[in-house]
């Protein structure tokens, strides 16, 4: 099947030209199915095909027949995930320091393993650990402690993080502590409040995060950020936040959009979703120390 | 390495039928490829084995310059290395042209001349005259060594070259080599390295070389890479009286009021429509506002730069008449009318680069023109913030034509603090243009805010802005329509607010660059206050972000600001009478030199009031002081996060 790369332009059939198409993809017959291959992406494992051509109106050419148009395989959320495990322990300084595991898979781990084939091994350490630090607050350490298996294709890319970062602020006697560590540096995603053109993502996706967060012995967790569910016809966010022991807490985030286009009519509703995830995501854990809290 | 201004990436790769059995490896890349080598960093993209240049005079307006470069690709991320390219302009020829690449299976590869592509060199002009001539490597890959070299013959405007040795990757190997004709000699001067003795020396010819260069690796908010490398200047004079060098800056001062010579002359339309403009002013200040507000606004920047136009402005007339120019255009247009009122001026020529004018070094590396305005004695220039004394006890006025939205008497950042070549009396003279203190470029917001018993936030904000904190305000929204400038402000409120609605933004003296940018914002933020059982989290610093993340890795360089600044925050919040503070975050003081910040929270009766001041004294802070400014950063950056904790009354 010929097709367009969506990234730069939308098939239109009407219009006669072949540099509308710019790739190929294999649609083959199995046990009476047919399944959407893209031999052509590096990287890409059985049964997706990058998301530049999912989704996409191209050519298809069988053999002894007609060419037809037709549509590419769509891919869901499950086929762009990326899951996070912290496990970390906030000194009495106020720092941050334990370790990170991430899993990259499907679309995701294509993208991480494309990007790593055009470097080597040191490029490819930077690679996740500029990431990484994308994630956490100014300031933080990150080093990258597995070997990742950037050459497999058919399983999720996995890393393992040492870090350290700066996380407790104080107010008084108590401590302010971000829990959902992994969005303290995200950025609301819309700021305007009009929208003239639809919302396009590039592809679905879902993000799965556990904190496991341990405050030191001589504090106390006063308040933890309720749990929360927000839900649209297309998109769910979804958050748990439980105390584990006096001074811990757990917080389990789960992100998910399942539309690639949202029309500017329904720009208000994605905007009001994504506010809402950014607010839940900035709602810190409250500890209370016996003594005055200061950083020290 | 690369003469400023004459090394261009390529952005189109030619396609390659070289193959190893037509390659014809000539001996130096050969030899180069034998060098050993030490021992490197993990990142090395790549290490240049050998950089060579040779310049043969052969006139006063001629010199053939042949290079030669081989580079070794170390890593994937070294692939760049086997893009070559070189640029000639009119009247100037490449003579020859090749490139090789030995990969690290040791297949050759040649590119000949016709392999090259050529194309013009996109800039910021609107229309200028370089060509390119530009390849690709085959097998630029690790472990490859790529190589290329040329001949050009050059007509340059100035008998002068510069020459920096170092680069993003290490040099193992640099020469420079410089052939004169009988009876002419040269002048080197050097910068960002101990002046080096040249290998052989004939009087009229010199080599000089350098071994082992360090790489000089991008640092956020290091000062531009040409203030960092190692410099070569070098002035070659024939004999007899000549104009047209760069051996001290006072030559190159006589070379450009040589070149400019009747640029500035008049026309009658000219000068009547001066007199027009400057109708009823009778002092200086009047005049020269008045001529420079409409070399402002009614001048447009379009830059043609044909031959020589690169250095050489239009004429006052044809700009006048066009009603565009580049830089030294308006310079020439403004010096031009400001003469007709009786008022003399000068040209000022400048790097918009802080650092790459070195006073060892006398070179034409600038790449702006600004004018000194003469201030006759006696007039009051107390209102001036931009005053220089030139040796000869002139006072003049530092002003830029070319920018919009910076009124007379002040600069912007990126002129401020840097050396500058004042042409005038027919001469050069190295001037350094004043560094403003901090209460030239202030940012004060001060809002009042009434927060809700379910966490809503609404109120004021009003932002007064002077200096760059205006001009840069005046450049996004000027040329926006309505609809954009709600949209850039609300990202900028998004920075630290979310969810919020901007109700109304009221926008005073856009137009009116003499006065502050005023910026009044009414909104609110319904999920402001986070809510936790009996307790309500509320961070007083609602709006503005002082603090950056700076990079674990250890600092080379010096940060380089634009300018100083004073900035401060006043934001009271009415709080909801349900609630009562529990507990505020502690103040901050802290003091690093190169700035301070303080702030506090102060709750009285019922309202909470956070104040803050950020001043930064200085342009430049040295690496020695990087973790200095960590710990600075990260106490304003705690300091930002920092909530107030309220509890319900009982």
């Amino acid at each position: 099947m010929w097709v367009p790369s969506r990234d730069t332009w939308i098939f239109e059939p009407a219009l006669l030209h072949t540099w509308q198409l710019s790739a190929e993809i294999v649609i083959a017959q199995l046990n009476g199915k047919e399944v959407f291959l893209d031999p052509g992406t590096k990287f890409c494992p059985y049964g997706l095909v990058d998301w530049r051509y999912s989704s996409v109106q191209g050519i298809r050419q069988r053999e002894g027949k007609d060419t037809e148009i037709v549509e590419s395989a769509s891919l869901d959320f499950s086929h762009a995930s990326i899951e996070r495990l912290g496990r970390v322990q906030v000194t009495p300084d106020g720092k941050a320091a334990g370790t990170i595991n991430v899993g990259y898979y499907g679309l995701e781990a294509i993208e991480r393993r494309s990007a790593g084939g055009r470097t080597d091994a040191e490029g490819r350490k930077k690679l996740l650990e500029d990431e990484v630090k994308s994630w956490l607050p100014a300031d933080s350490d990150v080093s990258l402690t597995n070997a990742p298996n950037w050459g497999a294709t058919d399983e999720q890319l996995g890393a393992e993080f040492k870090i350290s970062c700066p996380l407790a602020v104080g107010a008084g006697k108590r401590w302010i502590v971000p829990v959902h560590l992994f969005q303290v540096n995200e950025k609301p995603r819309y700021s305007a409040s009009e929208r003239t053109n639809p919302v396009y993502f590039d592809y679905l996706w879902r993000e799965i995060d556990e904190i496991h967060l341990t405050l030191p012995p001589e504090f106390a967790v006063e308040s933890v950020p309720p749990s929360d569910t927000v839900q649209l016809e297309y998109a769910r966010y979804r958050t748990i936040q439980k105390q584990e022991a006096a001074n811990s807490v757990v917080a389990i985030r789960d992100l998910m959009v399942g539309r690639l286009v949202v029309q500017p009519n329904k720009y208000k509703e994605i905007k009001g979703f994504f506010d809402k995830v950014k607010t839940e995501d900035d709602q810190p854990v409250v500890a209370k120390a016996a003594v005055h809290a200061e950083l020290r | 390495m690369r003469n400023s201004g004459r090394w261009y990436a390529p952005t189109a790769a030619v396609l390659l039928m070289a193959s190893c059995a037509w390659a014809t490896i000539p001996d130096w890349v050969r030899s180069a490829a034998g060098a050993s080598l030490p021992k490197y960093e993990p990142d090395t993209n790549a290490v240049v084995l050998l950089d060579e240049v040779s310049y043969s005079v052969t006139g006063p307006d001629e010199y053939i310059e042949h290079y030669r470069r081989a580079v070794k690709i170390l890593r994937p991320d070294g692939r760049g290395e086997g893009n070559f390219g070189v640029s000639f302009r009119q009247k100037e020829k490449v003579t020859s042209l090749h490139a090789w690449s030995i990969d690290k299976s040791g297949h050759e590869y040649e590119l000949k001349e016709k392999d090259f592509a050529e194309r013009g060199l996109f800039d910021f002009e609107l229309y200028n005259d370089i060509r390119l001539r530009t390849a690709t490597a085959p097998a630029a890959n690790p472990d490859s060594v790529v190589a290329f070299e040329y001949e050009v013959r050059r007509r340059p405007w100035l008998n002068h070259i510069d020459w920096g040795f170092e680069e993003s990757i290490p040099v193992h190997e640099a020469h420079v080599v410089l052939h004169l004709p009988q009876g002419w000699e040269y002048r080197a001067s050097w910068a960002g390295i101990s002046p080096v003795t040249p290998t052989q020396s004939t009087g009229s010819d010199a080599e000089w070389i350098l071994h082992d260069l360090p790489a000089i690796k991008h640092e956020a908010m290091s000062p531009p890479f040409w203030a960092l490398s190692a410099r070569l200047g070098l002035a070659y004079l024939e004999p007899g009286p000549s104009n047209r060098n760069a051996s001290s800056w006072e030559a190159l001062g006589r070379w450009y009021d040589q070149l400019t010579t009747g640029k500035r002359n008049p026309t009658p339309d000219l000068s009547e429509k001066t007199h027009q403009l400057t109708a009823g002013k009778t002092d200086f200040d009047g005049k020269v506002r008045a001529l420079a507000s409409f070399l402002q606004s009614d001048i447009r920047y379009v830059a043609i730069e044909i031959g020589v136009g690169g250095y050489q402005p239009h004429p006052a007339q044809d700009v006048f008449r066009a009603r565009y120019g580049d830089c030294k255009d308006k310079a020439t247009l403004l010096s031009s009318m400001l003469h007709e009122v009786g008022v003399e001026s000068d040209y000022v020529i400048v790097s918009t680069y802080r650092g790459t004018v070195h006073p060892d070094v006398p070179s034409p590396v600038f790449n702006h023109m600004i004018l000194a305005i003469e201030v006759p004695s006696g007039t009051n220039a107390d209102s001036y913030r931009t005053l220089v004394t030139a040796k000869n006890g002139k006072r003049y006025l530092i002003f830029d034509p070319t920018d919009p939205y910076t009124p007379l008497g002040e600069l912007r950042g990126e002129l401020q603090n840097t050396y500058a070549l004042l042409v005038a009396g027919g001469r050069g003279e190295l001037i350094r243009t004043p560094l403003l203190g901090p209460d030239t470029n202030m940012l004060v917001r001060t809002g009042h805010f009434t927060l809700g018993a379910d966490g809503g936030l609404a109120g004021e904000i009003v932002e007064d802005r002077s200096g760059d904190h205006a001009w840069r305000e005046r450049i996004a929204l000027i040329p926006a329509n309505q609809q954009e400038r709600t949209q850039q402000i609300e990202k900028r409120i998004s920075r630290s607010l979310n969810g919020f609605t901007l109700e109304k933004a009221d926008i005073q003296h856009l137009d009116q660059i003499d006065q502050k940018l005023v910026i009044s914002l009414k909104l609110n933020d319904p999920g402001y206050g986070q809510i936790r059982g009996p307790l309500m989290l509320v961070r007083p610093r609602i709006l503005g972000e002082k603090s950056f993340a700076l990079e674990r890795k250890p600092r080379q360089y010096p940060f380089q600001f634009e300018r100083t600044s004073r900035e401060t925050d006043s934001f009271e919040i009415e709080l909801p009478k349900e609630y009562a503070v529990e507990d505020v975050p502690d103040p901050v003081k802290v003091d690093a030199g190169f700035a301070s910040y303080q702030s506090k929270v102060e709750v009285q009766g019922s309202k909470v009031r956070y104040s803050r001041e950020f001043v930064r004294r200085d342009v430049m802070i040295g690496p020695e002081h990087t973790e200095e400014l960590r710990k600075f950063l990260g106490t304003i950056g705690a300091d930002e996060a920092a909530e107030v904790v309220l509890k319900r009354a009982p």
